[in-house]
């Protein structure tokens, strides 16, 4: 092959977009004739989820998928999507891909040193699961031990007065078995895909944060490229762009019925009680966010204008 | 072959003489080296490697070691456990395989099991007149109990990766766990029975000695109880288990026993530090090897072999089993784990294989990859605390890796071992 | 007369890099009893601990590192060594502090490649420090020049000072 792309993400081979990635990987083969070969590394086999980014910008690796929130505080206002309660409206979800907003992000990617090709919905609902009794109100969260999210979401676990702790993903199962958590808080499909219904009976539904996967290759990489090679690659990456959005909606629908099917008791939080929640999660999150960005504001004001 | 011309190499190398981690970490490098033509990132790479929160149970199960040995409240424990079995063949010997089985009920890892279980049962052992590598076998073997009774860390992560249930996996880690106890103490007692020189036995012990014996060990033995007790009572996780497990020992043998004191715990953290050191540098070179495997997509190929082959079920299973064997013997358990899993999973999930029963037949592969030359962690670990030399380490746990075949063997021949636990409880 | 001046030279450092590898050792122990207490007792997760930790254990191993080479040899595989005669294991000997300076000093150079790297691109940790991540990986440049430190002295003393 005239040029080999490898990408690494950390998602397990089951999920959806991880699938998804598989399948943009045999359309750039066949549209390039061959000429792009393109080998996935999934499940963090050749690097861990918080290596990609460095890996690609150094050219370790071609490609990587990521969150969007791996960029933490190195590009913070990555983050914005995850801010509660923001851009979880599937309109608005719609209009993301190819608006200012994205160009806004894909150049602060670039002057990182990164090429940013796709941005790929993966979730807006996450759930609250519990075992002793739902997490509804947002009274019922007071004194409640939760695994959270990182540093800049679980603002808004302290502002309901929950007790939001850090532990690493593979401790999180047992630890809601044995009560060392009272709470979760995860992706929808994450809670199916990760069995948190085996130990956790009640979840709540809440369109809390949206979470992007992100494709983005090495920029010294892209640039070598032949042009045409580049437009096979701008072509998978528009057609999975969009193929995104109805695969995650499925997911999220299906990982609903079966945590129903598997006994969990399930309440989606109303427009009264989103309305709540985000008065009280919303302000101290984007306070937080925008102390530690600085181009805060702009990237609130695209995303708002969407 | 490339792979098989790579494992020459690595086999090559580290029969050399050269220390673990700087054989395969050249091999790695230089295999890097070949296919990409530079070796920029390599020490993120390692950063990450050790970056590992759960690797915390090496160090916190070392130093809690160390106490409880230098504290000399193994010493009653020991004392306690010839007390109740001096009258069998092997009885020492069980006694250290039911320790290393209650441990690992403890412990996700089976370095730390090995280490905590060997730093106090092989002086013992040897005390008793057990001959050198039959103590090694005992702890070696045993210790890889380690990650097939729940908790387990690779578990937890082959379920992860493969999206299966960790409570399942748990659960149907139970009846092979008890089994593999079962054979291993049935062979410490016939290897003592039939040896040429067996232990000496003693008359059995009254009830009113073992009483006593009991109440001596009464502290000692209320560590592992209350490390239990605190993980599935939810007061702490697995892993934070090992540091509440090293304080409490620190508090039985300062207030309890008397026998410790600062000048003690410094020396105690001195000797955790350096064995850390030397064990986790291993992992993380064995960690570079996998690496370089991987982007060089050697698993994939040998996986798709496999897959060409078109044979049934067993028989894939089986050459996949060998695959693993192999890789095992250079590999990391963690390493093997995510090379493989995502390569081989396509394919189960095309022949309808149980993952849950894929995963306990894995872990099993996975404790005879921790006993297996050249690269076996338990077997370092062996040598760590008892500066043995490898080749009588390996001559004592290789009874231990035939019978862990075995094992595989009738877990594969008759799954119910494996599944019959998971599939009572859920319903 | 250099070879024990050397020997010294490095014996001090390699033990002051040691006592730091214990105290991260100790410092392990009381954050985690501690964040455990706070936890359970006090209903108050301490929610950067877990990431400090890993750096902790990053520093456990390229700290102690070097002082285990002193003290003793490294974890090797001695099936056929073992066998071999006085001067056949001297060679060995200096052929595995060869390779530990070869792998210190790649691990020195491509170490502080990797913290530049990782500085002028400003990588920060997503973990509640934040912190940015050339800090911690200077742990690693740092044990490989103590393996190289270790390791060079130990040859000295084979080549250059009295003969075990
Ligand atoms: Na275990
Ligand atoms: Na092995």
């Amino acid at each position: 092959a005239e040029a080999v792309l490898r990408l690494s993400h950390p998602m397990p081979p089951s999920h959806h977009i991880a699938k998804l990635i598989d399948g943009w990987a045999a359309d750039i083969q066949s549209a390039s004739g061959g000429r792009i070969e393109v080998q996935i590394f999934g499940a963090e086999q050749a690097f861990k989820a918080p290596q990609n980014i460095v890996a690609v910008a150094r050219g370790q690796i071609e490609a990587a998928a990521s969150v969007n929130f791996q960029w933490g505080e190195t590009v913070p206002e990555m983050n914005v999507t995850i801010l509660p309660f923001l851009l979880t409206d599937l309109e608005r979800i719609r209009r993301f891909p190819g608006s200012p907003a994205a160009a806004f992000l894909e150049e602060k990617l670039a002057q990182k040193g990164v090429v940013n090709l796709a941005w790929l919905y993966t979730s807006r609902l996450s759930v609250f699961t519990s075992q002793r009794r739902p997490l509804i109100q947002s009274e019922d969260f007071r004194g409640v031990k939760i695994r959270g999210l990182n540093r800049l979401v679980d603002n808004a676990l302290v502002a309901v007065g929950a007790a939001p702790s850090a532990m690493p993903a593979p401790e999180v199962y047992q630890a809601l078995q044995s009560g060392v958590l009272d709470a979760g808080m995860t992706d929808l499909s994450a809670a199916y895909s990760r069995k948190f219904f085996e130990v956790q009976k009640y979840g709540t539904v809440t369109p809390i944060s949206a979470v992007y996967y992100h494709i983005y290759v090495n920029p010294d990489w892209y640039r070598k490229l032949a042009p045409d090679l580049r437009d096979v690659l701008s072509a998978a990456s528009r057609k999975i762009t969009i193929d995104a959005i109805p695969a995650t909606e499925a997911a999220a629908e299906e990982a609903m019925l079966q945590l129903s099917a598997k006994g969990m008791v399930l309440h989606t939080q109303t427009a009264e009680e989103v309305a709540a929640f985000t008065r009280i999660m919303q302000p101290p999150v984007l306070k937080a966010f925008l102390e530690a960005s600085p181009d805060g504001q702009k990237i609130l004001d695209l995303l708002n204008g969407l | 072959m490339i792979f098989f011309a790579i494992l020459a190499l690595v086999i090559v190398v580290l029969l050399s003489g050269l220390p673990v981690f700087t054989g395969l970490g050249m091999v790695g490098g230089g295999l890097m080296l070949a296919s990409e033509g530079r070796l920029a990132g390599l020490s993120e790479i390692i950063f990450g490697e050790l970056n590992s929160y759960l690797l915390l149970a090496i160090p916190m199960f070392t130093l809690m070691a160390h106490i409880m040995v230098k504290g000399r409240i193994v010493d009653d424990l020991f004392a306690t456990a010839h007390t109740l079995v001096r009258h069998l063949p092997g009885g020492l010997g069980i006694a250290t395989v039911i320790a290393c089985a209650t441990f690992s009920a403890v412990s996700g890892s089976s370095v730390a099991t090995a280490l905590t279980i060997g730093a106090v049962a092989i002086p013992q052992m040897l005390r008793y007149g057990y001959k050198p590598h039959v103590a090694y076998g005992v702890v070696g073997g045993g210790g890889t109990l380690g990650i097939l009774i729940p908790p387990s860390g690779p578990m937890v992560l082959y379920g992860v990766v493969s999206d299966t249930s960790i409570g399942a996996l748990y659960m149907a880690g139970v009846i092979p766990g008890l089994l593999v106890t079962a054979i291993f103490s049935v062979f410490c007692l016939l290897q003592d029975r039939f040896s040429d020189q067996p232990t000496q036995r003693e008359e059995r012990a009254s009830w009113s000695e073992m009483l006593q014996a009991l109440r001596r060990s009464l502290w000692a033995l209320t560590l592992p109880t209350f490390v239990l007790v605190g993980m599935y009572a939810g007061v702490f996780t697995a892993t934070e288990a090992a540091a509440v497990g090293a304080m409490a020992a620190l508090v039985v043998a300062v207030l309890v026993y008397r026998s410790f004191g600062l000048k003690e715990l410094w020396q105690a953290a001195l000797d955790s530090a350096r064995t850390t050191a030397m064990l986790m540098l291993i992992l993380a070179a064995a960690g570079v090897f996998g690496h370089v495997l991987t982007t060089l997509r050697i698993p994939q190929e040998i996986t798709a072999l496999i897959t060409g082959l078109g044979v049934g079920v067993i028989g894939f299973l089986t050459a996949l089993m060998g695959l693993i064997f192999i890789l095992g013997m250079f590999l990391e358990t963690i390493a093997i784990i995510m090379i493989t899993t995502p390569v081989v999973l396509p394919v189960m999930q095309q022949m309808q294989i149980d993952p849950v029963w894929y995963g306990i037949l894995l872990v099993i592969n996975l404790e005879l990859a921790l006993i297996t030359p050249p690269v076996g962690m338990n077997l370092f670990t062996i040598k760590a605390i008892t500066q043995a030399p490898i080749s009588q380490i390996v001559r004592g746990v290789v009874p231990y890796a035939v019978l862990l075949v075995l094992s595989l063997g009738l877990v594969m021949a008759f799954p119910d071992i494996a599944l019959w636990l998971p599939r009572t409880m859920a319903e | 007369m250099a070879a024990i001046l050397i020997e010294r030279i490095a014996a001090a450092i390699c033990r002051g890099a040691v006592w730091l590898a214990a105290g991260a050792v100790l410092a392990c122990l009381v954050l985690i009893c501690w964040s455990v207490g706070m936890r359970y007792l006090l209903h108050q997760p301490i929610p950067w601990v877990d990431e400090a930790v890993g750096y902790l254990l990053v520093a456990m191993v390229m700290l102690g590192a070097a002082d285990a080479l002193r003290g003793g040899d490294h974890l090797a595989v001695d099936i056929v060594t073992q066998k071999l005669g006085s001067r056949g294991k001297r060679i060995t000997r200096i052929a595995g502090l060869l390779s530990v300076m070869l792998v210190g000093g790649f691990l020195l150079v491509e170490g502080l490649q990797t913290v530049a790297f990782n500085r002028d691109f400003g990588m920060r940790s997503t973990g509640y420090l934040s912190i940015a991540m050339w800090i911690p990986q200077l742990l690693i440049p740092a044990g490989g020049l103590l393996l190289t430190i270790a390791a060079f002295a130990d040859l000295c003393r084979l080549t250059l000072g009295q003969r075990e």
